[in-house]
């Protein structure tokens, strides 16, 4: 990585704040003309968050030229040493893990929370790296029915059920484990 | 006599069947949590939140005290056996209690870690009892304007705190107060930030940040560092804990007690600083400040003393004020505001036995924490058989549950989901999460007792600093910003001074 690589990357966090402060207050009120339906003297719904956002664009700025400053000065990066004995970070299992979360959430309002539940435990076992179906298949069912169990027969939490064919797979399943 | 009456019906009200179990359950759940590397306390109190719909008010707040005094503690499990804190608090007890453990004296070390926190639990929930109803009848006294000069304490507090970045820390904690404005204002009623997404009206609930940052960021995080989690009993765990070696370290434990509890009511501070200040301060005490990090005692004893005793103080400010000083507490805030229960000086005469129930279950759960603690130490090996990957499944799944329980919407789900990838990154960049979520609580409170305030005395600005205890306390606030940034000033006038010098 060259040492304006390095630089672009270190300011980017916060010259995109600075952006973001700069442009947040043509968002603050879906119509700005009710702003005036504040009196002469007070302090309206605008007042807080605009405060913040120049609080919020000060500290950003004042984090950029620091970065700045401080890389400009800086002498040229020289290759990382290979960090024997430390553990290995994965850094795209973790992107994984984080896309998988939100698969999670999409798959809970198309499928129900009963069949995602059950996906998703033994998906995220196998991103963690257990591939045995001995412990995949209980971890994910047994998982599945002490979950409902829990939440749907004990806290009666209006789970959701899906869409389609999956409404009535939730039903049957709440039927057969005696939920309902 | 009246207090002992009203403690004797706290009791009374703890050793309720139910409430008793309830306390018992939080207990293990908070120390078998903490005592998972890369599960805090935190995320466990926030994915327990659900389950205090079923309960009254005050065995929500018995479960969730539980799982704090028990979850402060068992960080130091895994740090004394395997090196790896399961809280950052407990991180002083790798330092001396990982090298006892390597000498073969696990068994003493964890003994001492125990006692010393349960002692600091146990005077800290005393200091709760006694200090919380006087500061509640003196705060009485306060009005609009000096809410908000306490709300504006507790948020800079959170900078001064984080004295090594303090424009990073200041940054994140006006992001999370401007994520806090998002939704309907509390004065006029105007959506702000919407973007066009009706959902946005109702507003970013805080528990739904701290599920997403504190457990999804971390579960995430986990499966990628895939830790060595075996644990080693070198010599058989060693002997334990005489009353001889007890005395021994009293100093120590005091020490550490009374910093934790001194830290623990500053709001924003928390086990973590009271911990590192007290093995600092233990590192000059003891006198044998060379040898800290080779497996002294004494370095173990005061910021496990220290840690623990900063839940009970954290809960002053908390049921005083209704200021939730630390994620922590303001998990136990939503837990009370979900049970249409108000913290604050009026609670202390409107509800007092709900009050005192919680502060003999505080007094218990430091008591039976002993227990707790040691059979979670026995049964530690058999836990970290548990890969990782099966615990963070369920602890996701839990925590989207958590996340949509709290208003039963879909969309906090999604909020949730997004803070856990910002979480993610956020912690894998050391950009401070915690002042973000301190913001996202104290941001919308502030800004109500600021325009609840203003609105009260006639728009006038000055109303802050004409009224003399909001005046005292912006100017602690004002304090404590000068002290945070002392380091950068003196460091910027100090440059300044060189280059003048350079050119005469």
């Amino acid at each position: 990585m060259t040492r304006a690589t390095a630089l672009l990357l270190r300011a980017a966090p916060p010259a995109l704040i600075v952006v973001a402060a700069l442009v947040l207050p043509g968002y603050l009120l879906p119509n700005p003309e009710a702003a005036a339906l504040v009196g002469e003297g007070e302090a309206g719904p605008t007042l807080w968050p605009t405060m913040l956002l120049w609080l919020v664009g000060l500290c950003a700025a004042f984090w950029l030229v620091r970065v700045v400053w401080a890389g400009l000065r800086a002498p040229p990066p020289e290759a990382a040493p290979a960090a024997a004995g430390r553990p290995v970070y994965n850094r795209r299992l973790a992107w994984a893990g984080v896309a998988m979360t939100f698969a999670y959430g999409y798959a809970i309002e198309m499928m129900g929370f009963a069949v995602a539940t059950l996906l998703f435990l033994a998906a995220w076992c196998v991103l963690g790296g257990i591939r045995r179906a001995v412990v995949l298949v209980p971890v994910a069912a047994i998982g599945t029915v002490v979950l409902l169990y829990v939440f749907v027969a004990l806290a009666q939490m209006p789970l959701d059920r899906g869409r389609g064919v999956f409404t009535a797979a939730t039903t049957g399943l709440y039927q057969a484990i005696g939920i309902y | 006599m009246e207090v002992f009456d009203l403690i004797g019906a706290g009791f009374a009200g703890a050793f309720q069947p139910f409430n008793f179990a309830v306390l018992v359950i939080g207990l293990l759940v908070g120390v078998v949590a903490g005592a998972l590397p890369g599960i805090s306390f935190v995320n466990a109190m926030a994915m327990a939140l659900p389950f205090t719909y079923l309960m009254a008010p005050t065995q929500a707040m018995a479960f969730l005290g539980g799982i704090y005094a028990g979850g402060v503690f068992g960080g130091s499990i895994s740090s004394i056996l395997i090196n790896i804190p399961g809280t950052p608090a407990s991180l002083p007890a790798c330092w001396e209690g990982y090298p006892l453990t390597r000498k073969g004296q696990s068994r003493r070390a964890l003994a001492i870690a125990i006692t010393a926190s349960a002692t600091g639990g146990l005077v800290s929930a005393i200091l709760l009892t006694f200090a919380a109803p006087p500061f509640a009848q003196f705060a009485l006294r306060f009005d609009q304007p000096e809410f908000f000069a306490a709300t504006v304490l507790g948020l800079l507090s959170v900078i001064a705190i984080a004295k090594d970045r303090p424009v990073i820390s200041m940054l994140s904690l006006f992001i999370g107060m401007l994520i806090g404005t998002i939704g309907v204002d509390p004065m006029y009623g105007l959506p702000r930030f919407g973007f066009g997404v009706s959902e946005m009206q109702s507003g970013i609930n805080f528990t739904v940040v701290m599920i997403g940052l504190f457990a999804i960021g971390e579960v995430v995080d986990l499966i990628a560092a895939k830790p060595d989690l075996s644990v080693r009993r070198e010599g058989g765990g060693g002997r334990g804990l005489s009353a001889g070696d007890l005395w021994r370290i009293k100093g120590s434990i005091g020490r550490g007690t009374g910093i934790g509890c001194m830290i623990g009511m500053i709001p924003g501070a928390g086990a973590t600083v009271g911990a590192v200040i007290a093995y600092g301060v233990e590192k000059q005490a003891s006198g044998r400040g060379r040898d800290f990090g080779t497996g002294i005692e004494q370095g173990l004893a005061a910021p496990e003393a220290a840690k623990n005793a900063t839940t009970g103080a954290a809960l002053i400010p908390l049921l005083t004020l209704g200021i939730p000083g630390s994620a922590a507490t303001a998990i136990m805030l939503a837990a009370m505001m979900l049970h249409g229960v108000s913290p604050g000086p009026l609670l202390f005469t409107g509800s007092v036995e709900t009050v005192y129930t919680i502060f003999a279950s505080m007094l218990l759960a430091n008591l039976l924490m002993i227990v707790a603690a040691a059979l979670v130490s026995r049964g530690f090996s058999t836990l970290m058989r548990t890969p990782p990957a099966i615990l963070g499944a369920f602890i996701i799944v839990l925590s989207i549950v958590g996340a949509y329980g709290v208003r039963n919407n879909f969309f906090d789900v999604w909020v949730c989901l997004a803070f856990g990838a910002l979480g993610y990154v956020m912690k894998r960049t050391g950009f401070p999460s915690a002042p973000l979520v301190l913001g996202v609580i104290l941001g919308p409170l502030a800004e109500r007792y600021f325009l609840t305030s203003l609105a009260n005395y006639d728009n006038d600005y000055t109303i802050f600093v004409q009224r003399p205890i909001s005046a005292t306390i912006l100017g602690l606030a004002a304090l404590f910003v000068l002290w945070s940034l002392w380091p950068l000033l003196r460091a910027l006038i100090g440059r300044q001074g060189k280059s003048r010098k350079g050119y005469t």
